[in-house]
């Protein structure tokens, strides 16, 4: 009989957030599909939190939102995490606005339709940016030509703002166990 | 398939609107008799004092996930805000800090906040037996969700004028709560604490007091449950995390709330995993 340590690792491997990770922020204001609904008892807290969670918000709508030309993704990036609330735990939907078709990857790559945690999705991108093979080989394929210059020219710097992203976050409280334990298990230097 | 489908873990909270009535004894106590007994148990701090998660050694850092995270972001899996204990492997722990008090508000807000902490411990019920929460000691939100969270309650109380007044206001506020439909637990049982005894006898103020505890419960003597007596011998156990195995009279009620919490009759009875 498994112990309570594996039950409860079992149990947060397969644990999904409420959000569904795979809806496009720019398709936030559209009306959910009933499939990306979060289960019936958790839509209520959800609203709530969210109202909670933005109570500054003038980082609601970051003003002057640069133009992310092409090979300027960081400090567009940059710009909208400075003006991210404090107890917004949607970091991964800010990395997805950075490069959907990325973020298409990373939900294959994390067993396809089921849902990302953020931990899971750190944990994907800092080892798709280390290069893991199996990805490496499915970028190498033709129809994923496009994201190839991504991960070679941009690769270090990308790795080096999502692990700054994540240790701010760890430092700003919010979410912090978890993306504490995911950078630590991704081999990043995490400050107390 | 859902949590709720596989459902075994019994939800208890130990509840009083007043302090020093003996919630954390209780939780603590209980908790490491079921744990011994095989049981996983999940032990929720639900008062800011915090003095269950100092006691069990889990004293979380300013930026550690707490019960307070718990309450305000439903998609915070359970597990991250859960420590396990030294010493206790089948047990484990959701802290408070003093910051708990700050859930209030947000409970207050949701208008539905008595079934919130029942909601967020849904994903682990098919884990741990017995979840056993000590409530906070005032009237609040955090008290209310306390209860919502609850398939049973058990009410400690002095066997003194304070304890009786506890009682009265707790027993007040279960019937609200129940009235209202926030709450379908079942009450357990009322455990007279800091029952004073000398040589064989129990004090007569002491059973004056405990006389007109049952008389809130309606006479219902099956309800009042064996007391727990002043003793040195259990502030012992509390503070050096002993589990009154060599003294059975100060062991008996506890073992009785053990006997009661995993043979009462709503939803599946708990069994024990094999011990080693």
């Amino acid at each position: 009989m498994p112990d309570l340590q594996e039950l409860l690792e079992a149990k947060r491997k397969d644990w999904a957030t409420p959000d569904d990770l795979s809806e496009q922020p720019s398709e936030r204001s559209a009306a959910k599909s009933p499939s990306s609904n979060p289960p019936v008892e958790t839509a209520a807290p959800s609203t709530q939190r969210s109202a909670i969670a933005t109570k500054q918000p003038s980082a609601k709508e970051p003003a002057p939102k640069p133009e992310p030309s092409e090979g300027d993704h960081i400090s567009a990036l940059l710009t909208e995490l400075d003006t991210l609330p404090p107890h917004n735990s949607k970091l991964t939907k800010f990395i997805m606005r950075l490069e959907p078709q990325l973020a298409d990857r990373l939900n294959q790559f994390c067993a396809g339709p089921k849902k990302l945690t953020p931990e899971m999705f750190v944990e994907a991108i800092l080892l798709i940016l280390d290069g893991d093979e199996e990805i490496e080989d499915v970028l190498n394929s033709e129809a994923h030509q496009d994201l190839k210059p991504l991960l070679t020219e941009q690769r270090d710097g990308l790795k080096a703002l999502i692990a700054h992203v994540a240790q701010q976050r760890a430092e700003r409280r919010s979410r912090a166990g978890v993306i504490r334990r995911t950078l630590s298990m991704a081999g990043v230097d995490v400050p107390k | 398939m859902s949590s709720a489908e596989h459902k075994k873990m019994r939800t208890c909270s130990v509840l009083s609107p007043f302090g020093g009535q003996g919630k954390t004894t209780v939780v603590l106590l209980t908790a490491r008799i079921l744990e011994q007994q095989g049981y996983n148990v999940l032990v929720v701090d639900g008062n800011p004092q915090s003095d269950l998660s100092r006691l069990l050694g889990v004293i979380p850092g300013r930026k550690d996930d707490t019960l307070l995270d718990l309450i305000r972001y439903d998609d915070l899996a359970p597990m991250e805000v859960m420590y396990p204990v030294e010493g206790h492997p089948n047990m484990r722990v959701i802290p408070a800090t003093s910051k708990l008090s700050e859930a209030n508000q947000y409970l207050a807000s949701l208008g539905m906040g008595a079934r919130v902490l029942r909601m967020r411990l849904e994903p682990v019920a098919d884990i741990f037996d017995v979840c056993l929460i000590d409530a906070p000691q005032q009237d609040s939100q955090l008290t209310l969700t306390t209860i919502g969270a609850a398939d049973s309650l058990i009410m400690p109380a002095e066997a003194n004028v304070k304890g009786y007044q506890a009682l009265a206001r707790a027993l007040e506020l279960y019937a609200e709560q129940k009235k209202l439909g926030g709450t379908q637990a079942e009450l357990l049982g009322v455990v007279p604490f800091r029952d004073v005894w000398v040589g064989y006898n129990r004090t007569k103020d002491c059973q004056k007091w405990i006389t007109a505890m049952t008389s809130l419960l309606d006479g219902n003597e099956e309800l009042m449950l064996p007391s727990i007596r002043q003793s040195e011998v259990i502030k012992k156990a509390i503070t050096y995390q002993t589990a009154l195995e060599e003294d059975e009279n100060l062991r008996f009620p506890f073992d009785k709330i053990v006997e009661k919490l995993t043979h009462a009759s709503s939803t599946q009875h708990p069994t024990p995993v094999a011990s080693n």
